[in-house]
């Protein structure tokens, strides 16, 4: 909308040096209304004979007219002067009257620090941007904020022009991350805020050189602070163990007492932990008996996040095969049953999550799902493949060493025209995922399965004894388990992408929820079907449960273990002041004011009302 | 919908007001109405709307494979999104990007893209966008590009769909061409010693035809093949294996006959060979006595005889260096440059042993790797050659000009820092010695007349600092000729001359091969300071003139390295700092800072480099003599280590020290403790680089580390670029337990090497490169990727743009006050009429005049008097008698005592005559 200025108008308002600006000038076409309004007051109305007992009492009639409306005079009234008050309320109201300075609108850009140990600073950390902003304010009445985070692929705080609600926004907000590089936001700031506008980058640490010619704001400062840095749950005498190390990240030693709570409100009695001064001790206990979700809670500090550590026992979905394997080779299930977590064989009747099976006369077996198909022909006597083995670049044998694999120059099983091959000797496939037609009736989208084959007789080769082997499997069977439907435990971090935990292809409505202690949902969500990719675990700590229908895919706890964030001792407060100027105009003058406006209004359309009434009441009479 | 409906709470408040004083008149309907109004506008009502104005943001996609076309077009793009604009409330945004982004320009966009266009930051453009859209304004994004940006866009994507912006796209491709280009060439990142793997070659052109391919390992020729291109694309397959632990650089080249883009036909990676722990020893003795001693402890010994082999990939995969006597200006620059990552960041550990070719006389002094030793090189008077004659030769060409970046970030241009070498030079002589200074372009001047230093150090200095690039080049003959007739004269005993020259335009050589031969029959040495690198066409000019004038030559192709090769130079020259002489040998007791274990130390040694121990080394023996130098010493620097032995172990001088029982527990345990620690397992370490984007992921599993990283979070450094000498700090995020990663941004062309520390320990990796220019890659899956994206925001392909302007299925909310306003405000003014003139409203004519109108039967109303009955005077209340004059007092009329004020002031003014 175009800006009219007031002291642009005319000498006058130049002399008085009133730099009166209105956003919406045609607004100001209400003060037709003022005219209106003692127009209509300059119209008097037809005298009416009143028979009165005398004379005088004429006078008390003066507002009306013996010819009737007629322009004769104006005679001035409460309601006519209330009138004209409203009229030009409202007249304000709508010209959006603004007051700047000979500036402009200053932008002011934060840049804020988005790691965790800033939630220690925020208060401070608002009262610090207050100020600045007070200050861009002084310089022209409207100041344009943008609150960005230093980590440039979250969404920003916040934009406008309302310093209230900008620290609104970051009352609101509650970091949980990291440390990140924030060189990239703060040149994002600049480009929106120009040359002249102000980019501070608020932190807890100061840093030394800023670029985009930000402004530090650090707020922090040394904090001691005591905190869980990590918990693990492990098995000791047959027992499960939990064991969790608390850190001192002060100067002075520190004693602090901590308990554990699990389900439904149950707790152990109180202990003590001493700590040396930056030292580190480590606390555990067996698990309690049936404990599902559990709580790890030290005596509160100024840094509460680390305070507390929601955890479970990490649990992954159970996996299970069968095989068909010839005696030479038993030592493939026996493997993976003992280094694959969660791997058991299948119980008789069940159906096995991954078949082994192995070729006989060249020909494998019919294997409709997932499996590890291998060849089972081979002579001890044979010699082996002379060339060399070479991996392609694959996801699956990344990183993986096969030089030293021996394989036999036996006739081998064939590989097919849809098999992507892993690993070749000269010619000759030796690995390679074999994907499996999807059944009828399957969605079109789903994904196929994979099965793993081996080309080769591994009875006659030294794969067992071949690390790349062991991890080859060990990547085969954790893919097998990830397109698996079933429920993982799982321990996770504040804000950890959860899709790389859940199966591709899903089928009903996903829930994430998040849970008490005592497994009620506290609050619970639908995730739309393209919001799986950002599906992220809650920035509070505590449990939660993502189901697709009624199946539970995720049942996870959520505690926040960044030794990074507790460590307060290089915190320290400092404001580097700089210069703003301001590079055009506008302010709101009315503000937060205008309801207040309206109220004013009201009353006093009220008050004239009562006052014609009272008078007419009294022309009747 | 409402914003503050507690106001409603108004309308209660209000009938209660109007019931209880009835006076008020609130009943009355257009008072209901305007009261209605007012309540209506404090409650800041708010309806859906599709109304108003939206944004269009166009990206231009500016960079390097899209920019003629365009440049060609854009004009017209512009013309048609400006025809299709449905009304003057939509904006029309139009950004150029490439590397970064920028305003287009808003005069028509025939501008040129002045900035980088190496890269299409597709994603940074749409930050840009995201940053800049006012929040609820309903918006587009329309991306003019190829398709083929640089970088993920998955980022964006959340966050577009989370504002409701549609990201539609329109592809240009460029017509076709005869071009030919390296889409890729893959390599494994680490591959084990004598691991095959494949080295994959994709070559993308058009047509069916064969492209001839130069392969190189490591700067040697790899063999010579070609690719044959089926319906524009070829793949070549190569199996290697490599035999040696390092880093090794591939380098392809293709060389077909026609071709548009020569720029594009090039591509190169690291490959790091992972070994054992493996110690570099850069010796000029083949069968240097070290590398037994090394082997013999179990360690993997790189043996380079050829220091000029020696690059940073070298340093992939060792754990210590080891420099035996080989001098600086042997060394390649870039190579001597990565030890301070090495030591200070990687962990790797660096030892000099001594001789005639070692620090100071080897040339190290103010090297990049004299900061990084125990000793260090100054130079003391009492420890001069005989008196010193120096002439310095200065090119001031053209080329000189040139802005280069100077220390604490000053732009200076090349001939101020070869000023500064100059002078630094001079600082170092002594006041006995002689010095001379000729600034040469097309003819010799002459700065610093030949004479005695003395006290005139300043002058001089004030002289050198004046000399400006004049323009031209260099005319070499000239130089050295005026150079030489100055030092001529003088009877010193050390005659030398100092030529700085661009190695890409040096002229006019002249008779140097007659000049030079006579310089060093009469005593007298040349030696080149080359501003470039070996391969400038002028560069092996300089190494003759070097060779023959029996002197050293130095290229650098960074300004900043001038003056420290000048004070190097100065330094071999006008120092005495190898004692040729035996000397004997105190042990100082400090070896039991890096063993537990004693040693018997020889009694004497032939000879040794004088240095002195900095403040922070560990001196384990020195000499005896008056100078009581440092002979082993010892010193951590970062996380390295390094250590000086500054008597020779091998070669002149050195039969002492070869028969010394202890030379083998001397050096197994100076190299034991230089190599380090083996790192606990159970840390694991991964990089990917994807398309210009490297990603590192840490992961560590055991309890140890989770102890370890707790107490002292894991760092990641990169070496990168000038700006940050030390190495850039990356952060990393947590992404899950146990697992870190951090991503950054590479450079074309800029080769990084990193490292990973934790704690005590380090992991490096590297180094790695982007092997072909993001922008040349045109990777399908960033295309499919910005389909994905467009048809996840509810974008589509536009190939009309005058469907450009579709709002997006988001709805404004308008703000119903400024109409509410204007109502109470006409309401009022229609109120004050009514009740001025005492009209009353009366709907019954109104009601007649819309049935007549709509042709239904009605009462009989005449059209002049329809309006008049609408509005129609109250009638007159009937005759009422006088008010009696005890009437109730409540009743209306002044009161008595008002009345008869009245009275009596009426009665005073009639009076009065008025």
């Amino acid at each position: 909308m175009p800006e009219f200025r007031l002291a642009q108008a005319g000498p006058l308002w130049l002399t008085l040096h009133v730099p009166l600006s209105f956003a919406n000038p045609l607004g100001l076409l209400a003060l037709l209304g003022v005219p209106a309004v003692l127009a209509i007051h300059y119209l008097q109305r037809r005298t009416r004979t009143i028979p009165v007992a005398t004379l005088f009492l004429i006078e008390q009639r003066r507002d009306q007219s013996r010819m009737g409306r007629r322009f004769e005079r104006l005679i001035g009234s409460w309601p006519m002067w209330l009138q004209l008050l409203i009229v030009v309320l409202l007249a304000a109201h709508l010209s959006q009257p603004r007051w700047p300075l000979a500036g402009s609108v200053q932008r002011l850009a934060v840049v804020v620090d988005g790691s965790a140990s800033m939630r220690v600073s925020k208060r401070d950390l608002l009262h610090q941007l207050t100020t600045v902003a007070q200050r861009c304010q002084s310089l022209a009445r409207r100041t344009e904020y943008l609150v960005l985070l230093d980590d440039p692929t979250q969404a920003r705080l916040y934009a406008g022009d309302s310093l209230p609600a900008m620290l609104q926004a970051l009352e609101r907000w509650n970091p949980v991350g990291g440390p990140v590089d924030p060189t990239p936001s703060l040149r994002l700031a600049r480009e929106r805020v120009g040359k002249h506008g102000l980019v501070v980058y608020a932190t807890d640490t100061p840093l030394e050189k800023l670029p985009a010619d930000a402004v530090l704001l650090a707020v922090g400062h040394p904090l001691a602070n005591i905190g869980i840095t990590g918990l693990s749950v492990g098995q000791q005498d047959g027992q499960a163990v939990w064991r969790a190390l608390v850190c001192n990240r002060s100067a002075s030693p520190q004693t602090r007492a901590w308990h554990l709570e699990w389900d439904q409100g149950m707790r152990s009695p109180d202990a003590l932990v001493r700590l040396a001064a930056g030292g580190m001790e480590s606390l555990s206990a067996a698990m309690p008996a049936g404990a599902t979700r559990l709580r790890l809670v030290l005596d509160k500090d100024e840094f509460s996040l680390d305070d507390s550590f929601a955890f479970l026992t990490p649990t992954p979905k159970p996996l299970t095969y069968r095989h068909s394997l010839p005696a030479g080779l038993n030592w493939l299930p026996e493997r993976l049953g003992r280094s694959v977590p969660g791997m058991a064989a299948a119980a008789p009747g069940m159906a096995p999550d991954i078949v082994l099976a192995a070729a006989s006369d060249g020909q494998f077996p019919t294997v409709l799902g997932s499996g590890i198909l291998m060849s089972a022909t081979g002579d001890a006597n044979a010699k082996t493949l002379a060339q060399p083995v070479v991996a392609v670049h694959h996801p699956m044998v990344a990183g993986l060493s096969w030089e030293t694999l021996t394989v036999q120059d036996v006739p081998m099983v064939p590989a097919k025209p849809s098999d992507v091959v892993l690993v070749w000797c000269g010619p000759q496939p030796l690995v390679s995922l074999r994907p499996v037609p999807l059944a009828e009736g399957a969605a079109a989208a789903a994904t196929p399965a994979q099965q793993l084959v081996l080309h080769f007789n591994p009875e006659f080769s030294n794969m067992e004894r071949l690390p790349a082997a062991a991890v080859l499997f060990l990547r085969y069977c954790e893919e097998v388990r990830l397109a698996k439907r079933g429920t993982s435990r799982e321990q996770l971090e504040p804000r950890q992408a959860l899709a790389p935990l859940l199966p591709g292809e899903l089928h009903g409505e996903l829930v994430s929820e998040t849970l008490d202690l005592a497994g009620n949902i506290v609050s619970s969500c639908n995730i739309p079907p393209n919001g799986l990719a950002g599906l992220r675990a809650p920035d509070a700590p505590g449990f939660l449960r993502v189901r697709e229908g009624a199946t539970t895919l995720i049942d996870g706890a959520v505690a926040f273990a960044d030794a990074r964030e507790g460590d307060f001792r290089a915190c320290a407060t400092r404001v580097a002041t700089t210069d703003v100027a301001s590079d055009s105009t506008a302010g709101d003058a009315l503000g937060p004011w205008w309801p207040m406006v309206v109220l004013l209004v009201l009353l006093a359309l009220l008050a004239s009302w009562a006052l014609i009434g009272k008078a007419s009441r009294a022309q009747t009479h | 919908m409402l914003n503050s409906p507690e106001w409603l709470l108004l309308i209660p408040a209000l009938a209660f007001a109007g019931w209880r004083w009835r006076g008020l008149g609130l009943q009355r309907p257009r008072r209901i109405l305007i009261l209605l109004g007012i309540i209506a506008l404090l409650a800041e009502p708010r309806i859906p709307s599709r109304r108003g104005g939206m944004d269009l943001w166009v990206l231009l996609d500016r960079s390097a494979s899209t920019a003629d076309l365009v440049d060609r077009n854009v004009a017209e793009w512009r013309t048609l999104l400006d025809k299709a604009r449905p009304s003057r409330r939509d904006t029309l945004h139009v950004l150029d990007y490439a590397a970064e982004v920028l305003p287009a320009d808003p005069g028509g966009g025939t501008s040129l893209y002045a900035n980088r266009r190496g890269q299409t930051r597709t994603a940074l453009a749409l930050d840009h966008v995201l940053a800049a859209q006012d929040a609820g304004r309903p918006a587009r994004v329309l991306v003019f590009t190829d398709g083929y940006a640089t970088e993920p866009l998955r980022e964006s994507a959340a966050k577009l769909a989370a504002e409701g912006i549609a990201l539609d796209y329109r592809l240009i491709q460029p017509p076709v061409a005869e071009d030919a280009r390296i889409a890729s060439l893959d390599l494994p990142a680490r591959v084990q010693l004598g691991e095959a793997f494949v080295l994959r070659l994709t070559v993308v052109g058009t047509g069916n035809r064969v492209i001839p391919l130069n392969l190189r390992r490591d700067g040697q020729a790899a063999g010579n093949s070609s690719v044959k291109l089926r319906d524009g694309r070829g793949t070549l397959e190569i199996v290697d294996h490599l035999a040696q632990a390092g880093a090794h650089r591939y380098e392809a080249e293709i060389l077909p006959e026609h071709d548009a883009h020569p720029g594009n036909n090039r591509a190169s990676r690291w490959v790091e060979v992972v070994g054992g722990p493996r110690l570099l020893l850069i010796t000029r003795f083949p069968n240097d006595p070290l590398a037994e001693v090394f082997r013999a402890q179990g360690l993997t010994v790189d043996l380079v005889t050829d220091p000029q082999t020696a690059d940073e990939g070298r340093l992939a995969g060792a754990r210590a260096v080891v420099i035996h006597n080989v001098p600086a200006f042997d060394l390649r620059p870039e190579f001597l440059r990565a030890f301070d990552f090495f030591v200070r960041e990687q962990g790797g550990g660096l030892l000099m042993v001594g001789g005639k070719h070692a620090f100071g006389a080897g040339g190290y002094f103010q090297s990049a790797i004299d900061p990084l030793l125990p000793v260090s090189m100054e130079l003391k008077n009492d420890h001069r050659k005989l008196m010193v004659a120096m002439a310095i030769v200065l090119d001031r060409s053209g080329s000189m000009a040139a802005t280069v970046p100077g220390p604490a970030g000053q732009q200076l241009t090349k001939i101020d820092m070869a000023n500064a070498g100059a002078a630094g030079a001079i600082e170092l002589l002594g006041q006995g010695d002689f010095v001379g200074v000729h600034a040469v372009d097309s003819e010799p001047y002459c700065i610093v007349p030949m004479g005695l230093v003395g006290n005139r150090k300043a002058e001089m200095l004030g002289r050198i600092r004046s000399i400006q690039s004049m323009g031209g080049g260099i005319f070499i003959y000239k130089g050295l000729e005026a150079a030489w007739n100055s030092l001529q004269p003088l009877e010193v005993g050390t005659r030398h001359i100092i030529l700085f020259a661009d190695a890409a335009d040096s002229e006019e050589p002249g008779a140097y091969k007659t000049l030079l031969p006579q310089l060093t029959k009469a005593g007298c040495t040349v030696s080149v300071i080359g501003m470039g690198t070996r391969g400038d066409c002028d560069a092996a000019l300089l190494e003759e003139i070097a060779k023959l004038g029996n002197g050293r030559i130095q290229f650098t192709d960074q300004a900043a390295e001038i003056p420290q090769l000048f004070a190097q130079e100065t330094m071999t020259v006008a120092r005495k700092s190898f004692i040729d002489e035996p000397c004997a040998t105190q042990a100082t007791g400090n070896w039991a800072e890096i063993s537990p274990q004693a040693i018997d130390w020889l009694g004497e040694v032939d000879g040794y480099n004088l240095s002195y121990a900095r403040p922070e080394a560990t001196v384990a023996l020195a000499s005896k003599d008056e100078y009581l130098a440092p002979l082993v010493a010892t010193m951590r620097r970062g996380i390295g280590r390094t250590a000086a032995v500054t008597f020779p172990l091998g070669g002149e001088f050195s039969n002492r020290a070869r028969q010394w029982p202890g030379y083998a527990d001397c050096t197994k345990t100076l190299s034991r403790w230089l190599v380090g620690d083996a790192i606990p397992a159970g840390l694991g370490l991964a990089q990917h680089l994807e398309g210009n984007r490297l990603t590192i992921d840490l992961n560590y599993s055991n309890e140890e580390w989770a102890r370890r990283l707790a107490i002292t979070p894991p760092r990641l450094k990169l070496s990168v670029g000038a700006d940050h000498p030390r190495g850039l700090e990356i952060p990393w995020q947590r992404l899950a337990p146990g697992h870190f990663s951090a991503a950054v941004e590479l450079e074309d062309n800029e080769t990084v090497r990193g490292v990973v520390q934790a704690g005590e320990h380090a992991l490096p990796f590297g180094p790695i490169n982007v092997g072909v220019s993001a922008e040349w890659a045109f990777d399908a899956e960033r295309l499919q990727e910005l389909r994905a994206v467009a048809t996840r925001t509810g974008g589509r392909e536009l190939l009309d743009l005058a469907h450009a302007w579709l709002r997006p299925p988001v709805s404004q909310r308008l703000d119903l006050r400024l109409p509410l306003v204007m109502l109470i405000l006409l309401g009022v003014l229609g109120d004050a009429l009514v009740t001025r003139m005492g009209l009353v409203l009366r709907l019954t004519p109104l009601l007649a005049w819309v049935r007549a109108y709509n042709g239904r039967p009605a009462r009989q109303v005449t059209p002049q008097s329809r309006w008049l009955r609408i509005f129609r005077r109250p009638p007159s209340p009937p005759a009422t008698p006088a008010v009696p004059s005890d009437a109730p007092p409540d009743a209306a009329g002044p009161p008595p005592v008002a009345a008869d004020e009245a009275r009596r002031r009426r009665f005073d003014r009639a009076k009065r005559g008025e």
